[in-house]
């Protein structure tokens, strides 16, 4: 799982869009959130929905793998619908320059913007693509 | 995260497990998402975040204990993709053109272990660090 702040700061500000997709908006046993402390910004996992992060310290979600890939798949996702979203993600990878993302999360948040948002990251925000 | 009982058989062979028991007591806390059977609940898996193990035995941080051999690391894809990347390298790219490579031949039709990532990963990694391979029921040495 990339801890990275570079991560929870992608995370941050793909909230906005990602909010606008279904998820529950409860907690879960195994996010990963990132909090900022006195000592600055730390990255926990939640060990049981019961105890959800404080929202006085704006816990940000950072997405694991497999919950960007939840958003791009059907419910109920079978074999042939795994095989294809992954020659979809092969695909963009090979015709986007992701020089600069530093781990399979990125690059799994990156697609999942690119897709659902048509965005793209600029290195400190998701910006808008604009059409050729 | 897959929590089916395939994808926990696929997760409780030798090589994973000994990763996560050379590991957990160094690790961050709540890094290892694990399942565990309940006996009085007709041996039915539950699943938790391990917290802990104090002689011999776990604690997850729903509360559950038990024993340690009553318990089961199910791999997150980051975790198979760090016991998988052989090189330095930090650019996911790397790891993934392997990957590709090796997706490209699975045959078709698509294996059972492949309706989730969790199972393709962890077949990936089985090939390439230990050069196994699932034949439906075990890893059998290629």
């Amino acid at each position: 799982m990339d801890k990275t702040l570079v991560y929870a700061e992608m995370c941050s500000e793909a909230n906005e869009d990602l909010h606008t997709l279904e998820r529950s908006e409860k907690w879960e046993a195994g996010d990963f959130y990132c909090v900022t402390i006195s000592s600055g910004p730390i990255v926990l996992v939640l060990g049981d929905a019961e105890d959800e992060p404080y929202e006085m310290y704006h816990p940000i979600w950072m997405l694991r793998q497999d919950q960007l890939q939840d958003i791009m798949l059907p419910d109920e996702a079978v074999s042939i619908d795994i095989m294809q979203l992954l020659e979809k993600f092969f695909d963009w990878l090979n015709e986007t320059d992701n020089r600069g993302k530093r781990s399979m999360e990125q690059l799994w948040l990156a697609f999942v913007m690119n897709k659902k948002f048509n965005k793209d990251w600029n290195g400190e925000k998701w910006i808008l693509l604009t059409s050729t | 995260m897959d929590t089916t009982n395939l994808y926990i058989r696929m997760s409780d062979c030798p090589e994973i497990q000994a990763i996560w028991l050379s590991q957990f007591a160094i690790a961050e806390v709540y890094d290892y998402c694990v399942v565990y059977r309940d006996s009085q609940d007709d041996g039915k898996y539950h699943t938790g975040i391990f917290v802990e193990s104090p002689s011999n035995t776990f604690k997850t941080a729903n509360g559950a204990k038990g024993k340690m051999n009553d318990v089961i690391w199910i791999p997150r894809q980051g975790q198979l993709q760090k016991i998988a990347n052989t090189c330095d390298c930090t650019d996911p790219m790397c790891l993934h053109l392997d990957f590709h490579k090796w997706f490209i031949a699975i045959p078709n039709p698509a294996p059972d272990w492949t309706d989730t990532f969790e199972k393709i990963w962890l077949a990936f990694t089985m090939q390439r660090i230990y050069n196994k391979e699932w034949d439906g029921e075990k890893w059998q040495t290629i």
